[in-house]
């Protein structure tokens, strides 16, 4: 090794780089007067450079035999499934939308939680906020639904004690030991049909009685009317409500 | 595609019909570019055909969903080179399980040693360490009238990417073969 402008051993280092483009640069020429042992690897190395290009090109210039085509048609037209059915690439997509949105239905309406899962049974009402509560009979026409009931929530233990109105109260027998499940309401007189419809909705599975809340403003202890317990397994009830006293 | 008319409902191929002759077309462009992708990772024309071919009908089951069929070469080569690799790995593995049935760890002989030092085997074993994004940058760039631009493009790369990642490969081949 002779001495020069760039040592053997740096040379080595940047040979590598200089023989992927095949043209030293003026430092390397410079060594390359000097040493011909370098000199000398780096024409090796550029050959070595040269073969390892056109053996890849070797390696890809393959040219696909006259029946390649035909195989590939053969070879779709045993596809199962073939053809380009305009929905095919979105049917997964839409099939997991719809369960999504299934899903969602399920989990977000309003009563969907089991009935056993509350608390106490509450009462509905279905008049908006700062209407006077209606009469019994327009609200079974006009139906209670479990949007309306989830729109105010106010819920009210069946146990929520109730210091006034006195009115008047019914209590139905229970018969508990044939039917325990069966839930039981404090509900006011003109309230009644209510309930019955919301009984009603419950049966048919588009409310859940275990949830039910009420949606009148008019707090229950502010109502002079009276109260009535009684059990919701018929849909009629099994004691009449007695008549609203006036005030 | 008349094989695949025939045997689809009447409706069906009047609606896909424009989709059938665009795939024909592609077809047609497309093949030798498939067979080199995948001679240059199999080294074995009948496995490279073989492939190739079942690339193209994976392509046609999905074609309709190709959004942008303009780049349906780079999708193409991306579905070659996974077959590809898929079939080398099994190969290994058939080999790995017949070399066990056989036992026999019997060390090379010095003729297999002085045989596996030709350059042909040294390149090919030196490719296959390369990692995959340097080396299908260098297969690609090797198939014949492939320029950097359109390696770049059928990659979706950059193509100065492109550029540093041959230069890396052919760096690596140069170290690992001189």
């Amino acid at each position: 090794m002779k001495e020069g402008k760039m040592s053997c051993r740096t040379v080595r280092d940047v040979l590598t780089e200089a023989a992927l483009t095949g043209v030293p640069d003026a430092s390397l020429r410079g060594h390359f007067l000097e040493c011909a042992s370098c000199k000398d690897e780096f024409a090796r190395l550029v050959a070595l450079a040269g073969a390892i290009d056109r053996g890849v090109a070797a390696m890809t210039s393959a040219a696909p035999s006259p029946g390649f085509a035909a195989h590939v048609r053969a070879r779709v037209a045993e596809e199962p499934q073939v053809g380009f059915a305009w929905w095919r690439g979105w049917a997964p997509a839409t099939v997991a939308g719809v369960a999504v949105l299934v899903l969602a239905a399920w989990l977000l309406w309003p009563n969907a939680q089991s009935p056993t899962s509350g608390d106490a049974p509450a009462i509905a009402g279905k008049d908006e906020p700062g209407e006077p509560p209606a009469p019994a009979k327009d609200a079974t026409e006009k139906g209670v639904t479990p949007a309306a009931v989830q729109q105010e929530r106010r819920e009210v233990a069946a146990d929520r004690p109730l210091r006034q109105p006195r009115a008047p109260r019914a209590r139905v027998t229970p018969q508990r030991s044939e039917t325990p499940a069966w839930p039981e309401v404090l509900v006011t007189g003109d309230e009644w049909a209510q309930v019955v419809k919301l009984y009603e909705l419950s049966q048919r599975g588009r409310a859940d009685f275990g949830k039910v809340e009420i949606v009148d403003p008019t707090p229950l202890e502010e109502k002079a009317q009276p109260l009535l317990i009684a059990r919701l397994d018929p849909i009629k009830p099994i004691v009449e409500p007695p008549p609203a006293e006036p005030q | 595609m008349d094989a695949v008319a025939q045997v689809l409902p009447e409706s069906l191929v009047s609606l896909d019909a424009a989709l059938e002759r665009e795939f024909e077309q592609r077809l047609a462009d497309s093949s030798a570019l498939a067979v080199r992708v995948a001679m240059g990772v199999l080294r074995n024309r009948a496995d490279a055909e073989d492939v190739a071919q079942e690339s193209f009908v994976r392509a046609y089951r999905n074609f309709a969903g190709l959004r942008d069929r303009e780049k349906f070469r780079g999708w193409l080569v991306r579905i070659v080179w996974r077959l590809a690799l898929d079939r080398i790995r099994a190969q290994k593995r058939r080999e790995r399980r017949e070399l066990a049935a056989l036992r026999q760890p019997t060390p090379p002989t010095v003729e297999d040693v002085a045989a596996s030092r030709e350059f042909e085997q040294r390149l090919t074993t030196a490719i296959d360490q390369l990692p995959e994004r340097l080396r299908i940058v260098l297969l690609l760039a090797g198939v014949e009238g492939h320029d950097m631009n359109e390696v770049a493009s059928l990659l979706g790369l950059p193509e100065g990417t492109v550029k540093s990642r041959l230069h890396l490969a052919r760096k690596r081949l140069l170290e690992v073969l001189r």
